[in-house]
């Protein structure tokens, strides 16, 4: 379990974060939607320790980051570095020998080539196989679903189901929200660096409703395409 | 637009050069300083000097030539203009060694590396090559396994560097070749890696440092071992200095490996460069200065582990 409590982040005077409460539990898939620039990342950073912050996050672990894998929006590559190299490079930071790359390769990637000629979708993929090797606990997903196909999509959603299964602890964002409701038992709407609205599984369609009454109003009306 | 495009680049020259710590005017003047110096102690060293500053503004060129900067660069003007910015850039990039060429009347030498430089802004270098190059550096990335790659014309260039002494019986241009070896593999280590690539470290501070200092030790030893013997077996005279200076440069490499998380997640700044570039004057500095760094990398790395927990 992941405990956060009064969780605050400013970068100079603007505050991004705003006392945040949030209770991760095993076995649950906890989903986080929000608009560009909401905070979202930004809370996946502070949870991650990638920021400092204000607020407590506590686990059960002694230190969560070892237990932690985390996908991020646009993971990075080094330009030089073939994907079996990168898989390599995060199983043997966190003490994960003897991998049988090939044979762990679910999502037919190209391991051999260089991670940094992958497209968007084979880039998320390679981040997200990298992140499973690993052994972990609990599971930071930044848009996993950016830019991957729909075959993959189903892997992934898969994965996500089989974690939950294994008791793992989950947080997802993503800006589909069929995905997310398919997937999540919570989701909570992070607005301006607050959680403005939790919902249960069964009110899920409400929430749909409500974002696209309040992103799209009638915005597509204004632009009086002809 | 041309204009435009160079007074961008000169302020973003600028930005970094104070970013590294220094402002723009004395920057300017520091490194050229330094490359005057720098220029002076190799010509006085091996008479192919003129060579190696006929192909280094070449090497140097390939880097403006990258094809995303490229692609980015065709997408922003017309060919015209995108060929001549590319000419001027290449040949304001060789014009230093160029003239030092001239001054040590390399006439030739000056004239095949401007015209080459200028000639090579024709020419695009795709990073994004399909080609994978072998490296006996996979089992541990990322800094040989990339270093290797991106840097294998220089670290080719070393090597032709010291074939050339030995065959021309020179120890100093072969320790030259060494010294230009190390200093590539310094390179390596020249970037602060992203957050994220130290995050994923299940290890304290310091078993994390002497991961990097044990990998540093043994993939160096990998690349320069081989002319290191060499020399060795033809210099059999001079084994003892070559030694010396063997065990110096790994000690240079670690230096730049404790300075490197000395200063992290930022690059190395004039404070960190103005101590190593007294420990290249006077290297006994060295036994004050690498606990130094290592205690400053320490409490660099245990600062963002406190972070993480």
């Amino acid at each position: 379990m992941i405990k956060i409590t009064n969780l605050n982040k400013a970068f100079g005077n603007k505050t991004v974060l705003n006392n945040i409460d949030l209770e991760l539990t095993k076995g649950k898939v906890c989903g986080i939607v929000g608009e560009n620039g909401a905070g979202k990342t930004t809370l996946f950073r502070c949870i991650a320790g990638l920021e400092k912050y204000e607020g407590n996050i506590e686990s059960e672990y002694d230190h969560l980051k070892n237990y932690l894998g985390f996908v991020q929006t646009e993971p990075y590559f080094f330009s030089k570095i073939t994907g079996k190299e990168y898989l390599r490079l995060l199983c043997s930071a966190r003490k994960v020998e003897e991998v049988d790359f090939d044979q762990k390769n679910i999502f037919d990637l190209p391991l051999d080539q260089f991670a940094q000629t992958y497209s968007t979708g084979m880039k998320k993929k390679l981040a997200i196989l990298g992140i499973l090797l690993q052994n972990n606990e609990a599971f930071i997903l930044d848009e996993p679903f950016n830019g991957v196909d729909i075959q993959s999509n189903l892997i992934i959603t898969e994965i996500i189901h089989k974690l939950k299964y294994l008791n793992k602890t989950i947080v997802i964002s993503s800006h589909i929200f069929s995905t997310l409701s398919a997937i999540c038992d919570e989701i909570y709407l992070l607005k301006e660096g607050q959680f403005v609205k939790k919902v249960d599984k069964d009110a899920f369609h409400l929430l749909e409703q409500e974002m696209k009454e309040v992103s799209v109003g009638n915005r597509v009306d204004e632009l009086g395409l002809e | 637009m041309k204009k435009q495009y160079f007074i961008l680049q000169f302020k973003m020259l600028g930005r970094h050069i104070r970013a590294f710590g220094l402002p723009p005017i004395i920057g300017v003047l520091f490194f050229g300083t330094l490359f005057l110096i720098g220029s002076f102690f190799l010509f006085m060293q091996t008479p192919f000097a003129p060579y190696i500053y006929g192909v280094l503004p070449l090497l140097f060129s390939t880097i403006l030539g990258e094809d995303k900067r490229n692609d980015f660069l065709t997408s922003l003007v017309e060919d015209k203009s995108y060929y001549s910015i590319r000419f001027i850039e290449n040949l304001l990039l060789a014009l230093p060694f160029a003239l030092f060429l001239l001054y040590n009347s390399a006439y030739l030498m000056a004239f095949i590396s401007l015209s080459a430089s200028g000639a090579i802004s024709f020419f695009r270098f795709k990073n994004r090559t399909s080609f994978v190059l072998p490296t006996p550096f996979s089992k541990k990335p990322f800094e040989f396994t990339v270093g290797f790659r991106k840097h294998f014309a220089y670290l080719i260039l070393a090597y032709f560097i010291g074939i050339m002494a030995i065959t021309a019986g020179n120890f100093i241009l072969g320790v030259s070749a060494l010294v230009l070896l190390y200093f590539i593999m310094i390179a390596f280590y020249s970037e602060p890696e992203k957050d994220f690539f130290v995050w994923i470290y299940k290890d304290t501070p310091q078993r994390f440092l002497l991961y990097k200092i044990k990998t540093a030790v043994v993939y160096s030893s990998i690349i320069s071992l081989p002319l290191t013997v060499v020399l060795g077996i033809s210099f059999p005279a001079n084994i003892g200095i070559l030694s010396i200076i063997f065990i110096l440069c790994l000690t240079y490499l670690l230096t730049f490996v404790l300075a490197k998380y000395a200063a992290y997640p930022n690059r190395l700044m004039l404070p960190e460069w103005l101590m190593i570039v007294m420990s290249f004057w006077f290297p006994p500095f060295l036994i004050f200065l690498m606990p130094y760094f290592y205690k400053k990398a320490i409490s660099r790395l245990d600062l963002l582990e406190k972070n993480y927990d």
